[in-house]
C-alpha cells in the first residue's frame, strides 16, 4: 500500500522547529541573546573557548 | 575588492600577523586556567545530577565575582588597542539590539556579557511592524544588571507546557509586575512559566547573563504582546528537530531500507516529533508503520497523537481490520 503524506492526518497543536518563531520578539531574553546556548549547540564543539 | 591602506599593509607583514595571533594564543592559555572559568567547572563536574537551580546557582557565584571579570577585560583591551586586527578569542554573540561575548560555555549553561544598545531598542519599538510576541524561552536564565541604563521590565507568567501540551487550552500571559532596575541587580527567570519585556532603557545596559540548558521545558511559547493570546510554540529540543529533518529526507529519498532505523525512532519523547516521524514512516513504509500506528493509537500518552493514529487507522487500514475480521469468520 502506498500512502501520499499529504493525505495523513496532521495534529491540531503545530509545533514550529527548534529554533523558529511565529512573530518577532517584542524586546525581552530572546532579543537578549539567552537562545546563545541553543545556537552554540548547533555550531558545535569547535567554536567552545574554555574546553 | 577595494581594501585600506592598514588592511594592506597587515595583509602583507607575516610577522604582524603571527604576533596578533600569538597575542589571541597566549589570552586562550590564561584564561583555560583563569579561577573564574576553573572554579566554574570543578563545581559543575562536581554535581551528581546537575538541576536547573543547582547550575543556575553556580553560574551566579561565577558572575557576582566582578574582579575576576574585570580583570579578563583589562587583559584583552590593550591588545585591542594596541592592533586594530586583533580579534578577541570569545565567539562573538549577539542579536538586532545586543552584541556580546561568551565567557564560558558548557552542556550545562552558556555564562555571556552584552550590551543592549539604547539605540537599537528605540529603533526596534518604533519602527516595528505586524505583530510581535512575548517569548517564554523554556530555560532559566539569570541576567545580573551591571549597568542598568535605568531599564524600565514588565515580567510576564503563563503556565508551564508539559509533554501533555495542548495548543488550544493556553489562554492568555498575565503582566506580574513593571519597575525599573538599578546597577548591579539581578532578574531571575524560570523560562518554563517566566518571561520579561524591556518596556524602557535611557542609556546602554551592560549585563552578565547565564543560560541554563538543562531542565528546561520541551517547547518555547509566544504570546501576542497585545492580545496577550497564544500564538505558538517550538521544540526545545534541537535533536528531536534534527531528527525530523533527516527523517523526512529519507523518505523524499525513498530509503524503504531506512524504515526499521525510522521505526526505532517513534518513542521520542517530542509529542509532535514522535507523530511527524510517524506520518513519514506511513508515507515510505506502510506495512511497518503499521503495528506502531496501532499502539500509538490505543496508548500513546498524547491525546492528539491518539486522535490521529486512530483517525489514520480508520481512513486507510479499515479494510485489514475487516479482512482480518472475515478471516476468522
Amino acid at each position: 500500500m502506498t500512502i501520499d503524506i499529504a493525505n495523513i492526518p496532521e495534529l491540531d497543536t503545530v509545533i514550529g522547529m527548534h529554533g523558529s518563531v511565529k512573530q518577532t520578539e517584542v524586546g525581552g531574553p530572546v532579543c537578549m541573546g539567552v537562545l546563545i546556548g541553543i545556537a552554540l549547540l548547533i555550531k558545535g564543539e569547535d567554536i567552545r573557548v574554555n574546553e | 575588492m577595494l581594501i585600506g591602506a592598514e588592511l594592506a599593509a597587515w595583509l602583507d607583514d607575516g610577522d604582524r600577523q603571527r604576533a596578533g595571533r600569538a597575542a589571541v594564543d597566549a589570552f586562550v592559555d590564561r584564561w583555560k586556567i583563569h579561577p573564574l572559568t576553573m572554579d566554574l567547572r570543578r563545581e559543575l563536574k562536581a554535581m551528581a545530577v546537575p538541576t536547573a537551580a543547582s547550575v543556575l546557582a553556580a553560574a551566579e557565584r561565577m558572575m557576582q565575582r566582578t574582579g575576576d571579570l574585570n580583570e579578563l577585560f583589562a587583559d584583552l583591551i590593550p591588545a585591542a588597542l594596541a592592533d586594530p586586527f586583533f580579534r578577541p578569542p570569545l565567539v562573538a554573540v549577539g542579536s538586532d539590539i545586543a552584541d556580546g561575548f561568551v565567557l564560558y560555555d558548557d552542556p550545562s549553561v552558556t555564562v555571556s556579557v552584552a550590551v543592549t544598545s539604547a539605540d537599537a531598542l528605540a529603533a526596534k519599538k518604533s519602527g516595528a511592524r505586524g505583530a510581535s510576541s512575548i517569548h517564554f524561552t523554556g530555560v532559566s536564565v539569570a541576567f545580573r544588571l551591571i549597568k542598568s541604563g535605568g531599564v524600565t521590565i514588565s515580567l510576564w507568567e503563563a503556565p508551564e507546557a508539559g509533554a501533555d501540551f495542548v495548543g488550544e487550552r493556553r489562554g492568555k500571559c498575565r503582566l506580574v509586575g513593571r519597575r525599573r532596575y538599578e546597577d548591579g541587580e539581578w532578574i531571575l527567570l524560570d523560562g518554563r512559566s517566566q518571561s520579561f519585556v524591556i518596556e524602557h532603557v535611557e542609556s546602554d545596559m551592560v549585563c552578565l547573563q547565564a543560560a541554563v540548558k538543562v531542565g528546561g521545558a520541551p517547547l518555547t511559547l509566544e504570546y501576542d504582546s497585545r492580545t496577550l493570546d497564544y500564538v505558538g510554540a517550538s521544540s526545545a529540543d534541537e535533536s528531536a528537530s534534527r531528527v525530523q529533518i533527516m527523517v523526512s529526507l529519507l523518505r523524499l529519498m525513498g530509503r524503504r531500507d531506512a524504515a526499521p532505523v525510522i521505526a526505532d525512532l517513534l518513542d521520542i519523547p517530542s509529542f509532535s516529533a514522535r507523530w511527524h516521524i510517524m506520518r513519514e514512516l506511513l508515507a515510505l513504509d506502510a506495512d511497518a508503520a503499521l503495528p506502531h500506528l496501532r499502539r500509538f493509537a490505543a496508548e500513546d500518552p498524547h491525546p492528539e497523537v491518539r486522535a490521529a493514529a486512530a483517525r489514520t487507522l480508520d481512513m486507510f487500514f479499515a479494510h485489514t481490520v475487516k479482512d482480518a475480521a472475515s478471516c476468522h469468520a
